[in-house]
């Protein structure tokens, strides 16, 4: 009986650290998906029109926001996004949220204009893809 | 009273002082000097992280009452030891504490506010704003603030409508008082 216990309670541990271990896992690739994305809308004005649209195709997701990205890189010479307390959420092992707040410093030494956004993602065929990108307001003017 | 110590022990008397650069860099006592090492660096790290952030000024929206890259802390005690109150400096945070907007109160819950040509009404009557030096004609149509919500704008009016990010923040968003 006693034996039966200690297996149980093994097995019952190793699929709780295997679910941890996966989801964390599936963090991870969101987190990833975020980074370039992240990398794909900062620039140092040094690139030639190809690599500025190699990199907005990198973008994995909405082709909006690679045309938006594609239209502020001829126009802002320099731009450089961080991305703040980034937490990711799953609704379903297809779908995930990412609240993020988004820093951009251009050219300009003192412009610093942080904005919050919310990422909403899913996954197919194993990758993850961005679906929308929503901007949140911190203060409700009205 | 003399005190006879055993063969091979040192006293307290007959121990040899040990060099100046050590007891300047380890005390004369390192096992004290260590746990007070630890316990004043675990209390700087808490403080820090729990009790009053250090915080950076980025931007013109709070000027003249603070400059880009003034240095201060938000102390997250402060809204537990009294409320909150109009003319407070707030910070409040966006999607986590690394970035936090700094705004003054000038409308509480449950109150009525209004922007006339750049004059704050609450419920109707005139706010008194010393800490305002400008004043652009803003306009915000009469706005009723919930139970939960404080309204707050930077001390720069003089600058454009459009460019200054103000409005209603819920009290969950609030992280703290911001001192000097």
């Amino acid at each position: 009986m006693k034996k039966i216990t200690a297996f149980g309670s093994f097995l019952g541990l190793a699929v709780v650290l295997l679910w941890y271990a996966n989801r964390d896992g599936e963090s991870a690739r969101v987190k990833r998906v975020v980074e370039e994305a992240r990398s794909a809308v900062s620039w140092d004005g040094s690139e030639t029109a190809l690599q500025q649209i190699a990199a907005a195709g990198r973008l994995a997701g909405a082709d909006e926001v690679k045309g938006a990205v594609l239209a502020a890189r001829q126009h802002i010479p320099r731009l450089e996004v961080q991305f703040l307390d980034l937490t990711v959420s799953f609704t379903d092992p297809t779908h995930a949220k990412v609240e993020l707040t988004a820093n951009a410093t251009t050219d300009k030494p003192k412009e610093i204009n942080p904005q919050e956004f919310v990422l909403l993602l899913h996954k197919n065929e194993g990758h993850w893809y961005i679906d929308r990108v929503e901007t949140i307001r911190t203060l409700q003017s009205q | 009273m003399l005190t006879v110590a055993p063969q091979g022990m040192l006293t307290a008397e007959t121990r040899p002082r040990p060099p100046w650069w050590k007891i300047v860099l380890v005390g004369r006592n390192p096992k004290v000097t260590a746990i007070r090492l630890v316990i004043t660096v675990s209390l700087v790290w808490i403080t820090a992280r729990y009790v009053l952030l250090p915080t950076r000024v980025t931007g013109i929206s709070m000027e003249p009452t603070y400059r880009d890259g003034q240095i201060g802390f938000v102390n997250r005690l402060a809204s537990w030891m009294r409320p909150v109150q109009r003319g407070d400096v707030l910070a409040i945070r966006m999607a986590g504490e690394h970035a936090m907007l700094l705004k003054r109160v000038v409308g509480l819950p449950g109150e009525r506010l209004q922007i006339l040509r750049g004059k704050v009404l609450i419920n109707d009557a005139p706010l008194d704003e010393p800490y305002v030096i400008n004043r652009a004609p803003w306009n915000i149509p009469p706005i009723q603030l919930s139970e939960d919500e404080y309204y707050v704008i930077g001390d720069n009016r003089g600058m454009p409508q459009s460019l200054h990010e103000f409005g209603r923040a819920s009290r969950s968003r609030v992280v703290g008082r911001f001192v000097r």
